[in-house]
């Protein structure tokens, strides 16, 4: 008896017993559902290392401890924070409904601005997040669209309060659009109109500006945003400086929480900071990643970067072999093989630029030379087969190690690479119009200024007669 | 005003003048009302073309010199378009499927396709078939030769196809077996002679023989430029002398330029020389084939027969792999670059034997 009743309380739950925290129940929350939660408890910190300590590998949940909690320490301006409280404050009334959208380069903080100032704002932030199942309708079993939930979603989820809530209203946010709106513009705008007259707390659109995005000129097209009286908030890329800041910031957080598996060092956010390009999300992962402690592994290994050659740089490797003489055998320095796969994308550039260039470190042997371009024929006629996917990467290593092997004793001088000449290589040769083309150029203009009436009129004659 | 070639082009069987029993054979071909695809191969400026044409007039009488040119549009899988200049008649078409390189598949299968599901409005007067005439097909890809053998028997019905080329050895065997193959040679010397004495005649021009026995052994008989180089003759100078300069094509002189360069220093710094000379070629549209012909013959003149053999090999080697590969230039440096070092190692060996 006592054994059935204590596995039915570790396993059915009241419902409303939802302010009861107990530490199994914690263990079981996935972590980031926890830090959210758990905003609000003062004890938010030490709970917060704790689940770390118990979850050791979770990289996710490190990037919500490093996230913003005050407004001071938002990556975005402090001009644009202020436009989105005035925003706040102006813009939105109880019971009506307000749009705003915010739009900005990827990574510089536009969620973590409008969380952060809603929270301030006293506003609850709920989330449209585009489901990947599909969702079916319980009585009748049909596949319900997906553009019927997010209606449901925009009209219907601030109709009723929710018991769970602490804070006094709510507002929408939306940061990806269910694909059918892509299309059909026309549901999207009248979806706007319907939300104009039903919906009661504001609604904001989260635009990640992309080169080729072009929701903000066809979705939100400027009569679109005059008709519903939509606001519009530009915020740009993080400036180095705050990022900086930011970086600070985040490495102190967690070097004294997860010190146990992170190091940073300055050294590592300069490194990082330096190749940034204003992306605070990518610039953050970059940080945990590199600063990971790895075990059994020296540092060093972490930071070494794979090469990138530039195409000159790798046509002067393989016209000017360098060689590690040992005894009677050598090496090449620089791997014929790395050289190759380098360019495996583009073989035939890499092919022409090195015909158009061996020649200049040869020497003067004769042999060496028709044997590098007996090479070059051949990987030609190589990589002329393109039925098979690898081929031409044979036909490029074949041609840089003949060519580099053909090679023997480099003449090192001031040779600059030069382009290979691009010539239409699809010219129509064809002999019989050539040679009538030529003759024609040659004998017409002379033709021209014999001309005499006669001899016209004679060759007139002579057509019809035909 | 058209060149003298086009002008006494002979448009009928009649008045061909030399192969005179192979023309007589097509012309009993002809009269029989049917006969299959064919296959119509020789050398340049033989006369392929004008039989032809014969044999479309003696098919379907004047109605085919009424020509006109259009270009036609194609646009391949994968929505790219191009366009193809055709010339025909309404009862013949034809087309050099290969100007439009690689895509020539497209255009023989659309091209023959197109033609031979629209039926002669009246069979009863005409022939119940079109002719789609296809030059150069030995340029043509593998893929559209192949695409071209399924075509050939599903249409037979409808349409026949005449195949016009220079060398059969790159013609797929299949497209052989299903064609009627012939052969129009070179014409001899005597022939061109005579046709050369004949335009003349017409133009009223008094032509030396010497010079008409000149033009036509310089020419290589090949008629179509005998008759051109006689007419570029008689813009140079009127009246004909027997030591008149011939005018050759440019490039024959340029190719012969780029030989004495090969011969005369073996050096990489000549090779680069050499090199731009190709491509001054090339940019000019002159055909590849042509340009390793010329430079074999050229090059070769003064070597003994041992080193012929060698260069003969190497040339044939470098030229098979230029019809393979696509960047001709490679193949024409690797071949002048192999030929300066056998021919210094020649002649760096007789130096030393002769010292």
């Amino acid at each position: 008896m006592s054994r059935s009743k204590r596995n039915a309380s570790s396993w059915l739950r009241s419902s409303f017993d939802f302010d009861a925290f107990d530490e199994d129940f914690s263990k079981k929350k996935c972590i980031s559902d926890f830090i959210e939660d758990k905003n609000k408890e003062t004890d938010f910190t030490y709970h917060n290392a704790n689940v770390l300590q118990k979850k050791k590998n979770n990289l996710s949940a490190l990037l919500s401890t490093c996230a913003p909690q005050k407004s001071s320490e938002l990556a975005v301006s402090r001009q644009k924070q202020q436009e989105i409280s005035r925003w706040f404050d102006n813009k939105v009334q109880k019971g009506k409904p307000s749009i705003l959208i915010i739009s900005g380069p990827s990574g510089c903080g536009k969620t973590e601005a409008l969380k952060v100032i809603a929270k301030e704002h006293n506003f609850d932030v709920i989330e449209w997040i585009t489901p990947i199942d599909q969702v079916t309708n319980e009585n009748t079993d049909e596949i319900v669209r997906q553009g019927e939930i997010f209606e449901d979603f925009l009209i219907r989820t601030t109709r009723y309060s929710s018991v769970l809530s602490s804070y006094s209203r709510r507002l929408l946010l939306v940061k990806e659009l269910p694909n059918t709106y892509i299309e059909e513009k026309d549901d999207f705008t009248k979806l706007l109109k319907k939300y104009c007259q039903y919906g009661r707390e504001p609604l904001v659109f989260i635009n990640t500006e992309t080169s080729n995005s072009k929701l903000l000129t066809t979705l939100f097209s400027q009569t679109n945003r005059d008709t519903f009286a939509i606001d519009f908030i530009n915020i740009n890329a993080v400036t180095q400086t705050a990022l900086k800041n930011i970086m600070k910031r985040v490495s102190t957080i967690l070097n004294t929480k997860v010190g146990y598996m992170l190091n940073i060092t300055q050294n590592r956010i300069d490194e990082v900071l330096s190749n940034s390009i204003g992306d605070v999300r990518s610039a953050l992962l970059n940080l945990i990643f590199y600063s990971l402690k790895v075990e059994h592994k020296s540092e060093n290994e972490c930071n070494v970067r794979e090469e990138t050659l530039g195409l000159l740089h790798a046509i002067g490797r393989v016209i000017n072999p360098k060689k590690n003489v040992n005894g009677c055998s050598w090496q090449f320095v620089h791997n014929p093989d790395d050289l190759a796969s380098c360019f495996h994308t583009q073989a035939n550039t890499f092919i022409r630029f090195v015909h158009e260039n061996y020649m200049n470190t040869i020497g003067s042997n004769l042999d060496s030379v028709a044997m590098a371009v007996d090479v070059i024929s051949l990987a030609d006629v190589l990589s002329s087969e393109w039925k098979d996917n690898d081929i031409h990467k044979l036909a490029l290593s074949y041609c840089v190690r003949g060519v580099m092997i053909a090679n023997k004793k480099p003449v090192s001088q001031w040779n600059p690479v030069r382009k290979p000449a691009s010539f239409e290589f699809n010219i129509q040769r064809n002999y019989a119009a050539a040679e009538f083309q030529w003759y024609k150029k040659y004998i017409s203009p002379k033709l021209e200024k014999q001309t005499d009436v006669e001899e016209l009129s004679e060759s007139f004659i002579e057509e019809i007669v035909d | 005003m058209s060149l003298w070639v086009d002008k006494y082009r002979p448009l009928n069987f009649k008045k061909l003048s030399y192969h005179l029993e192979q023309a007589q054979q097509l012309k009993n071909m002809v009269e029989q009302g049917d006969f299959p695809h064919l296959l119509i191969y020789g050398p340049p400026g033989a006369g392929k073309k004008t039989r032809i044409m014969c044999i479309l007039k003696e098919l379907y009488g004047n109605g085919v010199d009424k020509l006109r040119m259009e270009s036609m549009l194609f646009e391949t899988p994968s929505k790219r378009k191009f366009e193809i200049m055709t010339i025909s008649s309404n009862y013949h078409i034809e087309v050099n499927p290969s100007d439009v390189g690689i895509y020539d598949r497209i255009v023989v299968m659309n091209l023959v396709k197109s033609t031979a599901q629209t039926h002669q409005i009246d069979p009863s007067g005409q022939r119940e078939f079109k002719v789609v005439l296809l030059t150069s097909v030995d340029q043509l890809t593998k893929d559209a030769q192949h695409a071209l053998r399924r075509t050939m028997e599903k249409y037979v019905g409808t349409c026949r196809l005449i195949l016009c080329t220079n060398s059969i050895s790159r013609v797929l065997p299949a497209i052989k077996s299903r064609c009627l193959a012939i052969r129009v040679p070179a014409p001899k010397i005597d022939d061109i002679k005579s046709i050369l004495h004949y335009v003349a005649k017409r133009e009223s021009l008094n032509l030396p023989d010497e010079l008409a026995t000149r033009v036509a052994e310089m020419s290589g008989r090949n008629l179509r430029r005998a008759v051109l180089m006689l007419e570029a003759c008689r813009v140079e100078q009127y009246p004909f002398t027997a030591e008149q300069k011939v005018t050759e094509p440019d490039w024959q002189v340029y190719i012969r330029g780029i030989a004495t360069l090969l011969v005369t220093e073996q050096s990489p710094q000549k090779l680069l020389e050499v090199r731009t000379r190709f491509y001054e070629l090339l940019t000019h549209g002159i055909p590849t084939d042509l340009i390793f012909k010329g430079l074999l013959q050229e090059v070769t003149k003064n070597c003994d027969l041992q080193l012929k053999i060698q260069i003969a090999n190497v040339a044939a080697d470098y030229e098979h792999r230029m019809h393979q590969g696509t960047k001709i230039i490679f193949h024409l440096e690797a071949f002048a670059a192999r030929f300066m070092a056998i021919y210094k190692k020649f002649m760096d060996a007789s130096l030393e034997a002769f010292v």
